[in-house]
Parts: C-alpha cells; sequence; structure tokens
C-alpha cells in the first residue's frame, strides 16, 4: 500500500516533465501573445489585441512586421517602450520604481504566517 | 402636477432623514420615546423610501421628461423594461436604491428578536446614522426629483450597453451585497459600544453576513457575465479597477464569514472579526466611492462632479475615524484565550484569512499602484491582468492547501497522518485523474498541474465530508454549505485554469458562403440580415457550426446602430455546450465586402459557472444552517 503509493508520486512527478518543455510557438501565436501584452494608446484599459481602433491595428502591423524581421519578444517590447513608455505594457517592469508593487505581496503573506507561527508556540507553552 | 410629485418626492426624504435623526438619538440618550418606537420608526424609514423609489420609477415609465434625471438619462422610445432599470441606471437613482436597501436592512433587522433590546436599539442607530450620510448626500448633491428649467419633449436616452436585461438586476444584486454588509458594520460597531462580542453575537452576525456575502457573490457574478456576452473580447473578468472595487469587499467578506463561524463555535477571534467587519463595509463604500466618483474612468461612471466625490470621500473618512477610533478604544481584551497548535483548524483557518488578505492587498495596490505612480513618482505605468495572475498564482496554491486539510484537522490540536489517512483514497483518486490528465493534454505546467491537482482533491474531500455514505444511508452532514461553496470554488478555478491554457481565438474576414475552420471546428457563413427594431437598427450575420454538410449550431452576431444616444455596439452570439463555449463577435470595420468577425473556443465555461452557482448555493444555505457550539 505505502509502497504503491510513494510510486503513484513518482510516475506522476516524472509525467508533470513534459509541461516544461513549452511547444513551438507559431508567429501566429507569438503576435497574439504580444498583442494581449500591449496597451491600446485610445482605449480605456484595453490591449491592442481586444481593439479595432485604427492606432491599435497600426502596432499590430508593427509587430508583426517586427517578427517576420527575426525579432525576439523581449526586442520588441524593449522596442515598443523605447517609444512609448513603460505605459504601453500591460505587465509593469520590475525596477526601483516597481519594486514595492512586486515585492510587497511576499512581505505581507510572510508576515502574517509568521506571526500565526509565533502565536500558536507561545500559547502552547 | 411635476412641481408636486418634485416636492413629495423630496418630502419623502426628508420625512426618511428626520425619522433616521430620532433613531440615531438613542445612541446618546435613554430617551424612552425613541427607544420604545425603533420598529414604528424603522418601518416608516423603509416605506417613505420605497414610496420616493416608486415615484422615480413611475417617472421613467411615463417618460416625464420634465426631470432632468429622466431627460438625461432616458427616451420614450425605450423598451419599457429599460424604462424601470433605467431608474437605477444613473448615479442620482443608484443612490436611492442604495439608500432604499438601507432602509431595508434597518427594517428587516428591526423586526427580527433580539434579546438585547438596548443593544438593538444601538445597532438600527447605527444604521440609521449611515442612513442620514446618505439622504443629506441625496438630497443636497444628487437629488433625484430636480425638475428642468424648461420642459423637455424627448430624453437623451441610456447607454445602450446598459440596456441588457442582466444589467437591469445585476446593481440591485450587489447593492444588496453592499450595503448587506453596513447591518454587519452596525451590529458590529453596536457590539463593541456595549461590549458583547462573544458567540451569542456572532449567531445573530452569521445570518446576515451570509445573506450579504451570498449577494455580494452573486452581483459579481452577473457583472462578470454580462462583461463576457456584452463586452465582445471573449474575456469574463478584466481586473478591471471597477471589478476589483467589487472583489475587495468580498475577499475581506470571504474572510469575515470564516471568522463569524469560528466565533460562533468557538468563541475565539474577536478583535480580528469586528476589524474585519468594518473593513468589509469600508471598502463596500470605498467601492462606491471610486465607482461613483468618477476617479476611474469606466462604463460603470455616471458622473463626475467633484463635489459628490468630495463628499463621499468625506463620508467615508468619517465613517473610517469613528468606527477605527471606537474598535482601538474597546477591543482591548475583548478577544478570550486560545490556546492552538500550528496543526489545528484554527490555525488552517487563520492562516487562509491571511491569504485572502494578502490577495485583497494585491488588488488594492495593482489597482492604485497606477495612480501612485502617476502622481507621486512621475512616471506612467499599467497593471495588467498578467501582474495579477503572477502574484495570485502562489498564494492560490497556499489557499487550496489549507482548504483541503483544514476541515479535516482538529480544532485546538490536530495530528497530520491523521489528515493523510482520511485523505488516503481522495489522494490516490485525484493523482491517478491528474495522472491520466497530464498524459492526455501535454500543454500544462507544473504550476498548472498543480492547482489542477488541489482543485480536484478539495472537489472530492468537500463532497466526501459533505454527504458521509453509509451502507444503509446517505447522511447530509451540517457541512453541507460548506461542501457546496468549497467544491464550487474547486470547479471554478479548475474551470479557469484549463480555460486560460485551451482557449482559442481567431480573426476571420469573411464573405457570404465562406467556410471558416478553427481547430476542429468548421463554420460556415450563411447569409446577412439587416432589420430595424424599437430603438436600433442591425446588422446580423449568420453562421453555422458544421459537422460534415449537417448544420449543427446557429450564430447571429449582430452589430447595432442605436439611435438615442447614437452609439455602435457589437453583439456576441455564444453557444453554450457542455465541454465548450463557442463565441463569435463581429467586428466594425469599414470594409464593404466582407466582414471581420472573431471566432473564440472557450472550454469548461459551463463549468466556471456552475462552480459559481454552488458557491451561491452554500452561501444561501449557510443563511439558514445552524452550527453547533463546540467545546474547546
Amino acid at each position: 500500500m505505502k509502497k504503491s503509493f510513494i510510486f503513484i508520486i513518482f510516475i506522476n512527478f516524472v509525467l508533470y516533465l513534459p509541461g516544461y518543455f513549452i511547444h513551438a510557438q507559431t508567429s501566429d501565436e507569438r503576435a497574439n501573445n504580444l498583442f494581449k501584452e500591449v496597451r491600446c494608446l485610445v482605449c480605456q484599459g484595453q490591449t491592442i489585441h481586444e481593439s479595432n481602433a485604427e492606432l491599435a491595428e497600426d502596432l499590430k502591423i508593427i509587430i508583426k512586421e517586427e517578427i517576420t524581421k527575426g525579432k525576439s519578444d523581449e526586442d520588441i517590447k524593449q522596442f515598443l517602450v523605447d517609444k512609448y513608455g513603460d505605459w504601453i505594457l500591460m505587465t509593469p517592469p520590475f525596477d526601483p520604481y516597481t519594486y514595492v508593487l512586486w515585492l510587497s505581496p511576499a512581505i505581507i503573506i510572510l508576515f502574517g504566517f509568521g506571526y500565526i507561527y509565533y502565536k500558536s508556540r507561545k500559547q502552547l507553552k | 402636477m411635476n412641481n408636486i410629485i418634485s416636492l413629495s418626492g423630496n418630502l419623502l426624504l426628508i420625512i426618511c432623514l428626520a425619522t433616521s435623526m430620532l433613531q440615531s438619538l438613542n445612541l446618546f440618550t435613554a430617551n424612552s420615546y425613541t427607544n420604545n418606537n425603533v420598529k414604528l420608526f424603522s418601518t416608516i424609514q423603509f416605506t417613505s423610501i420605497v414610496l420616493a423609489f416608486l415615484i422615480l420609477i413611475f417617472l421613467f415609465t411615463q417618460s416625464n421628461f420634465g426631470f432632468e434625471l429622466v431627460t438625461f438619462h432616458s427616451h420614450s422610445e425605450k423598451p419599457f423594461l429599460y424604462k424601470i432599470s433605467g431608474a437605477w441606471g444613473n448615479h442620482e437613482g443608484s443612490l436611492l436604491l442604495w439608500i432604499l436597501i438601507l432602509t431595508l436592512f434597518n427594517f428587516l433587522y428591526s423586526l427580527s428578536a433580539e434579546r438585547d433590546k438596548l443593544y438593538k436599539n444601538k445597532v438600527i442607530a447605527i444604521q440609521s446614522i449611515l442612513i442620514i450620510g446618505f439622504v443629506l448626500f441625496s438630497i443636497a448633491l444628487s437629488n433625484p426629483f430636480t425638475l428642468n428649467e424648461s420642459p423637455q419633449s424627448e430624453g437623451l436616452g441610456l447607454n445602450p450597453i446598459l440596456q441588457d436585461p442582466l444589467l437591469a438586476i445585476h446593481p440591485p444584486i450587489l447593492y444588496f451585497g453592499y450595503v448587506g454588509f453596513s447591518l454587519v458594520f452596525s451590529l458590529a460597531v453596536a457590539g463593541l459600544l456595549s461590549s458583547n462580542i462573544n458567540n451569542v453575537w456572532a449567531e445573530t452576525v452569521k445570518s446576515w453576513t451570509f445573506l450579504a456575502w451570498t449577494f455580494l457573490t452573486a452581483g459579481i457574478a452577473l457583472g462578470s457575465y454580462w462583461a463576457y456576452y456584452e463586452l465582445g473580447w471573449g474575456g469574463y473578468w478584466f481586473w478591471d479597477p471597477v471589478e476589483n472595487a467589487s472583489l475587495m469587499p468580498w475577499l475581506a467578506a470571504t474572510a469575515l464569514i470564516h471568522c463569524v463561524v469560528v466565533l460562533q463555535k468557538k468563541n475565539t477571534m474577536q478583535s480580528w472579526t469586528v476589524l474585519l467587519a468594518i473593513i468589509t463595509f469600508s471598502l463596500s463604500l470605498m467601492g462606491t466611492f471610486l465607482v461613483r466618483s468618477g476617479v476611474l474612468n469606466s462604463v460603470h461612471t455616471f458622473a463626475s462632479d467633484p463635489g459628490r466625490g468630495l463628499y463621499i470621500l468625506s463620508f467615508l473618512f468619517l465613517v473610517l475615524i469613528t468606527s477605527f477610533t471606537i474598535y482601538a478604544l474597546k477591543s482591548d481584551g475583548i478577544d478570550k484565550e486560545n490556546s492552538y497548535s500550528i496543526v489545528s483548524r484554527d490555525a488552517g483557518i487563520m492562516v487562509n484569512n491571511w491569504v485572502l488578505i494578502t490577495i485583497l492587498f494585491i488588488v488594492f495596490l495593482g489597482t492604485i499602484y497606477p495612480l501612485f505612480t502617476d502622481l507621486v513618482l512621475n512616471t506612467s505605468l499599467t497593471v495588467g491582468p498578467s501582474y495579477y495572475v503572477m502574484t495570485i498564482t502562489p498564494v492560490i496554491i497556499i489557499l487550496l492547501l489549507f482548504m483541503i486539510i483544514s476541515p479535516l484537522v482538529n480544532w485546538t490540536a490536530g495530528k497530520l497522518s491523521n489528515v493523510i489517512v482520511k485523505m488516503r483514497y481522495v489522494l490516490i483518486s485525484s493523482l491517478t485523474l491528474v495522472l491520466i490528465l497530464s498524459l492526455y493534454f501535454f500543454l500544462f505546467s507544473l504550476t498548472e498541474l498543480t492547482i489542477i491537482f488541489l482543485c480536484i482533491i478539495l472537489i472530492l474531500t468537500s463532497i466526501s465530508s459533505g454527504i458521509i455514505y453509509s451502507r444503509k444511508n446517505i447522511i447530509i452532514t451540517p457541512s453541507l454549505g460548506r461542501t457546496l461553496s468549497h467544491s464550487g470554488f474547486g470547479l471554478l478555478l479548475l474551470a479557469i485554469v484549463s480555460n486560460a491554457v485551451y482557449s482559442e481565438e481567431k480573426i476571420f474576414d469573411a464573405k457570404v458562403g465562406d467556410t471558416l475552420k478553427l481547430s476542429d471546428n468548421t463554420f460556415r457563413f450563411e447569409k446577412i440580415n439587416q432589420f430595424e427594431k424599437q430603438n436600433y437598427n442591425s446588422i446580423q450575420a449568420i453562421f453555422y457550426l458544421m459537422d460534415k454538410n449537417k448544420k449543427v449550431e446557429k450564430f447571429s452576431p449582430e452589430i447595432r446602430f442605436y439611435n438615442d444616444p447614437p452609439t455602435i455596439t457589437s453583439e456576441t452570439s455564444i453557444v453554450h455546450r457542455l465541454f465548450e463555449d463557442i463565441y463569435i463577435v463581429m467586428n466594425v470595420t469599414q470594409a464593404t465586402n466582407s466582414i471581420s468577425v472573431r471566432i473564440h473556443v472557450k472550454p469548461f465555461m459551463t463549468f466556471l459557472w456552475i462552480g459559481v452557482i454552488l458557491i451561491i448555493l452554500g452561501g444561501v444555505l449557510s443563511v439558514f444552517i445552524k452550527n453547533k457550539k463546540i467545546n474547546a
């Protein structure tokens, strides 16, 4: 019983592994994923993926061209940021301006867990 | 005639204001007149607002353009249902609806049996103070009964995107949730003032909390479903500031319902429970402020009037400062000593409480951070959905883990080995299921598989703890509410993850007669219809999902051209099937010889909504189920 149990867990972890290998994306999929990352400049909080505005369509064409030129996703994003600023990307970058944004959730949760653990030890004594 | 109507509307508001002032006196004096007539006064408060609200609806159904509000938000050619819902599809009307529900909860509570009469009067006094705040706002700054200076012959109409049957009921239900927490707030503050926060208090509070929570859940779900089919972007949650504003009180409220149950069963966690009650209502108020003030721009913003924003903001601060001062002064020493081991249900609930608060913090931070960088750091950035997904995912895994373990551990001190023994069948069967899944679909990443695995375990353990089979009969335990909500949550998350992984979409330029292909599905573009309706013209494209040469499903996405106000909307056409939704939406383009359509295949959407419905049903059950007290 115990052995078969461990075996099943082991098999599962081996089988999780394929998920690690990201399957090769077609350029259409790449373009679509990038569209979801790029904010539409003239719309209310939409990405260019969701928008049909003229400016959004223009950006889509630019991105597709950059992909055919063989640029990586990172290059394209950097190109857009240089041109329009951080604002254009849906995901904020990780830099001194956003340390608080990215790191504080971890600090908050650890603080709370620490407190709960501390209280449980203190009261049992 | 209009003068008389306007006058009587205002008079009703003033009657409510005056009665509320009388009621609020009970907080300060032991005046026998006000103390003995609480039921009567609460009835007057409620009735006067009901009448005022009915007058407003009447004005809208009559398309009485002598009134400003009707002129700005209605139109004589609007369908009857939307004339009625137009009454609360605007700032002034929705505020009156808010007050209506405030007084309704006040009225319902005044009818309830409460042993401690002095305490009950205090609750109603606090509730009445809230009513005063809102009624003053309505009379002075958002008067729904203002007359036009010169009579108008026609109205400007209601935003067509809001002309939707779901959206007619979405605000009332959401408000039932938001405002329901006003009573929980009043109960908490009065409890602090009377120093009676204990398990008896929790018993009363529990039903009201679950009631408000259930409505809030349903309200958010309705809004999400509306966004899914109306906005036409294929998504159901956009992390839009307005959505976040409703999610924040929900997260606090979810933590609260668990604490109320702990307090009732074990008589511990007093101060934390009260704090959550105050926070939940404050967040509801803040949600209203964010949505109504125009700080955030979205379809929900009806008016951007700085005076109104300022009023709500000051009111919010007043409520916050007063309640937190009372909390600071009165919460000392209300906690009963509670010892617990780190392996116990107590600890598990505390951990998940904190997880919910962390998610709340993330949502709050993500919502205000762009404002903050704009104003303080002078840089603009966007906090999009991926921020929330990245930060919340690890936290959700912790949440799921403890949702699984906590209900299986004993209170105070438990053993982990017992849990594993209890879970052994569930564990083996879910591992096998995940094994099959991971063999079958190679697309999942480790994180996705972990969440799916935990969701399956959660569903199975929840079901097995709620319904016990024995040879002879099936026993339904009192934790059935939890069973439904928790398994619903598991199902919801399962659907969200697999939907995110497997959704497909493609944009086509199509001519009549074309065949379109998306993964395994073949669609035929049959024809285009044009027609006129009461308040719009429409172009409709007819598509069929084909199986060989048979038409299986029909789709009819539309583009509508509304007259008043002139607006173009795109109506999606969705076919719900058991394992996937197929979703077609037309884009508005300039092209003349072809149309642009977007087709989405969205798997497991049906399960997503079933999950939500289970969560709500669990809430409904919990309003009525009485928990047993346990002795620690």
